[in-house]
């Protein structure tokens, strides 16, 4: 059996001989093979109901669910009917190309214990409170393992948590079987899924959670967990001794997302030991950590509002972890080093002290989504998220979610063609983007040599290519014969469905640069109309204005110093639509100038505090010149 | 004017002309032999039982102190049993405070109400009681007053919030 796998491999590693990828898996190739690569739009942070917080919030959907959903079908979620039927029912305006469901491994023996009257534990006091009041149950089981600088397992996961981690083990089957029963391995590559799973750190309420990804159906045996593994070498060190060099054929990522409420601690420069990394910390990190999610439910995490940056004041939290929330007396009081561009300048300073930039990721974003619902993103139909502190279980509120929330993005990933191996390759390589929900296409490259006229050649993608490197790459300063050239260009959503069309506004690059040993940054307007004055009719969500369809711009940098590392990323932004809080406002009715007209629980629509708008948007990886 | 409200009529009259009067054994002596005190105790129960306070914690709820109490006393119960680590104690001492601030609130609504009745009459107080509590009661029973969002609905009634 095994040589006949073997020699499985080496066909479809002979028919595949020109990508820059290796097949790792059987499964036929695939019929829409791009040398040029393609975008393949997806959602890498979805949980069901093998998450704690999620099935606490009543969802029931699990990963079969998810992925039937990602893949465009209709499928039931809360409230659900006594005799379990669901009274509500989502599916997307368009299926995704890809999904993986990431249920945290924390707590997930612990979730069917509490649910499984026949495990021992099920009667023990804490389930007990789950089962009787589920919100409280939520709160205090999840401050209690999540939030602790110091988690220990319930007593009721007996000796060494051996009924916990024995219990776990089936829905850690189900994920993978479902992973797999979902993936096509047919030659139309229409869907792909991956296993996955959220290793669930939050010390002190801080933020530290990973998405763990694996590339093929090769897996760790059991989930890491925060509560065996609090830290996150911890995390990374089993991830290289149980699959990068436990398994054969395993590979896996490892990504960090809400670095925006993580006070600083996703990307330390500190071990938890207290001492600054050294170069095998960040080449560990590199290792596993090519990828960070900027965006998603609980906010945008680019960068710092009240920067220079005036986007940058985007669906921000302003808190320093999740728990402040629940304290909303105290003043915001955000650390450094609590944002993505924050640490990709800080990574250029690593780099001269260690040789190895530790914070050299490239970018997706993804929903978080805790009712099972991949790729849910669109602003028109948000009906919150299912987990956090606004329950979801009884099924849509009149405010459906906190209103700063928002339904979060999606990652694009450019790979030859819809395969697992082709896109976990590209996510190695960090040839993707993110967005803050809508499907805008976006190219992005930089070389020393583009000609003039890149924008307008019909191969302009092909000779990009030849030239320089796409968006995830790295440029060498010692090829430099002047200053770098970046080839930006991006279509607007078609949205179909029903789905707003919005037009692009503007596009930009964001540079950082190391000077004299400090960061710098700077946001430089390269294609567009910034100042295009197109709005949107509040009371209608209609958009007003100019805008464009396409826009495309060969852009070198005036300031180009060879002897500066540097990184440049693009951003390219929408005119204004309506947030999905003013869709939802609009709905109801509510009129600000008519107290009587605004319903229970609407008063966010006359807040404000909460935008009316937004600039949905696209951020892609950086391009590193000399990091 | 509590020592008058302490006394009862005997249905006589001195030579004067006055009623003659006696210290009441209880203030309902001579109909349902409820104290004041007693008064008191029936609204803080109804009050304590029936009437939603708000509280805003993870969410906003509008339950009355008893299933403050019994959040509270689940939390506890979780915290003796394995311990609160992170935002749990914040949660528990959240719902303790919620118990303690309208069980206090509730004893002393109850005793402003048991106040205001002692001016009418002792067949008019306890009338009045009955009829509130009364009506009270049905409108627990039989309406969604409360606003609930630990349980297992958003809103309910009395039953669903002792059940």
């Amino acid at each position: 059996m095994r040589w006949l796998t073997f020699l499985a491999l080496l066909i479809t590693a002979a028919a595949h001989a020109g990508a820059e990828y290796e097949r790792t898996e059987v499964r036929e190739d695939c019929a829409s093979f791009d040398p040029l690569r393609r975008a393949y739009y997806g959602d890498t942070h979805v949980h069901t109901t093998f998450s704690f917080d999620a099935w606490g919030q009543g969802t029931l959907a699990g990963p079969r669910e998810a992925y039937r959903f990602a893949r465009g079908e209709r499928i039931g979620i809360q409230p659900y009917a006594e005799d379990g039927t669901p009274r509500a029912h989502v599916e997307l305006r368009r299926p995704l190309d890809f999904a993986v469901v990431t249920d945290h491994s924390d707590l997930m023996g612990e979730t069917r214990i509490c649910r499984d009257p026949e495990l021992p534990g099920h009667d023990s006091i804490v389930c007990r409170v789950v089962r009787r009041f589920p919100m409280l149950g939520y709160g205090l089981v999840n401050g209690h393992i999540y939030s602790s600088k110091e988690p220990r397992r319930y007593s009721f996961c007996g000796p060494d948590a051996i009924h916990c981690l024995e219990a776990g083990r089936g829905p850690w089957k189900e994920i993978q079987a479902a992973a797999e029963a979902y993936y096509d391995r047919s030659s139309a590559c229409a869907f792909t899924t991956f296993v996955g799973y959220e290793w669930t750190g939050m010390p002190g309420g801080a933020n530290a959670h990973r998405n763990v990804i694996f590339r093929n159906e090769i897996t760790q045996a059991y989930p890491t967990t925060y509560l065996e593994t609090p830290t996150a070498e911890g995390l990374w060190k089993s991830l290289v001794d149980e699959c990068l060099d436990g398994a054969e054929g395993c590979d896996v990522l490892a990504i960090p997302h809400n670095s925006n409420v993580s006070a600083g601690t996703i990307w330390t420069t500190h071990r938890s030991n207290g001492r600054p990394i050294e170069a095998p910390d960040a080449e560990a990190r590199m290792r596993l950590e090519r990828l960070v999610e900027i965006t998603q439910h609980k906010g945008d995490s680019e960068c710092r509002a009240g920067a220079e940056d005036e986007l940058c004041d985007f669906e921000t939290l302003k808190m320093r972890t999740m728990t402040d929330m629940a304290m909303p007396w105290k003043k915001p009081d955000v650390p450094p080093m609590t944002y993505t561009r924050e640490a990709l300048t800080e990574g250029l300073v690593q780099s001269e002290r260690l040789g190895i930039n530790p914070f050299a990721f490239g970018i997706i974003g993804s929903t978080d989504t805790h009712f099972g619902t991949p790729g849910m993103v669109d602003e028109d139909q948000h009906r919150g998220h299912a987990a956090g502190l606004v329950s979801g279980r009884f099924g849509p509120r009149a405010m459906p979610d906190i209103p700063l929330f928002n339904p979060g993005g999606l990652a694009v990933v450019y790979a030859e063609e819809n395969s697992r191996d082709a896109l976990f390759t590209a996510m190695h390589r960090r040839e993707t983007y993110g967005t803050s929900g809508p499907r805008i296409g976006v190219r992005f490259f930089g070389g020393w040599d583009y000609p003039d006229d890149l924008c307008e050649a019909p191969d302009r993608v092909a000779r990009a290519y030849a030239g320089g490197v796409p968006m995830g790459g790295e440029l060498s300063p010692e090829d430099a014969s002047a200053a770098p050239r970046f080839l930006l260009s991006a279509l607007r959503d078609p949205a179909p469905g029903g789905a707003p069309r919005t037009p692009l506004q503007r596009l930009q690059i964001v540079k950082g640069w190391l000077e004299g040993g400090e960061g710098h940054e700077r946001v430089y307007e390269v294609g567009g109309s910034p100042d295009n004055l197109a709005d949107v009719d509040l009371s209608t969500c209609v958009q007003r204005g100019p805008g464009h369809d396409q826009l495309c711009s060969l852009w070198t940098d005036p300031d180009f110093d060879p002897e500066q590392p540097a990184f440049y990323y693009a951003r390219v932004v929408e005119n204004p639509s309506c947030r999905w809080t003013q869709y939802l406002c609009n709905r109801a009715g509510v009129d600000c100038a008519s107290p009587s007209s605004i319903p229970d629980g609407m008063g966010a629509c006359c807040d404000p505090t909460v935008p009316a708008t937004i600039q949905e948007r696209a951020w892609t990886s950086p391009i590193w010149i000399g990091r | 004017m509590a020592a008058e409200r302490n006394l009862c009529r005997s249905g006589l009259e001195h030579e004067s002309g006055q009623p003659i009067v006696s210290p009441c054994r209880s203030f309902f002596k001579d109909d349902l032999g409820v104290t004041p005190r007693m008064l008191t105790w029936i609204w803080f129960a109804a009050i304590f039982l029936l009437v939603p306070w708000p509280w805003i914690g993870m969410g906003y709820s509008l339950v009355p102190a008893l299933r403050y109490g019994m959040l509270a006393g689940a939390g506890l119960a979780v915290a003796a049993a394995e311990g609160a680590q992170g935002p749990a104690p914040l949660i528990i001492g959240m719902f303790c405070l919620a118990f303690l601030l309208f069980t206090g609130l509730s004893w002393w609504l109850a005793g402003a109400v048991a106040k205001l009745l002692a001016r009418t009459t002792p067949p008019r107080r306890m009338g009045l009681t009955l009829l509130c509590l009364v009506v009270a009661l049905l409108i627990a029973l039989t309406t969604q007053p409360y606003r609930t969002p630990y349980g297992h609905a958003e809103r309910g009634g009395l039953i669903e919030i002792l059940s």
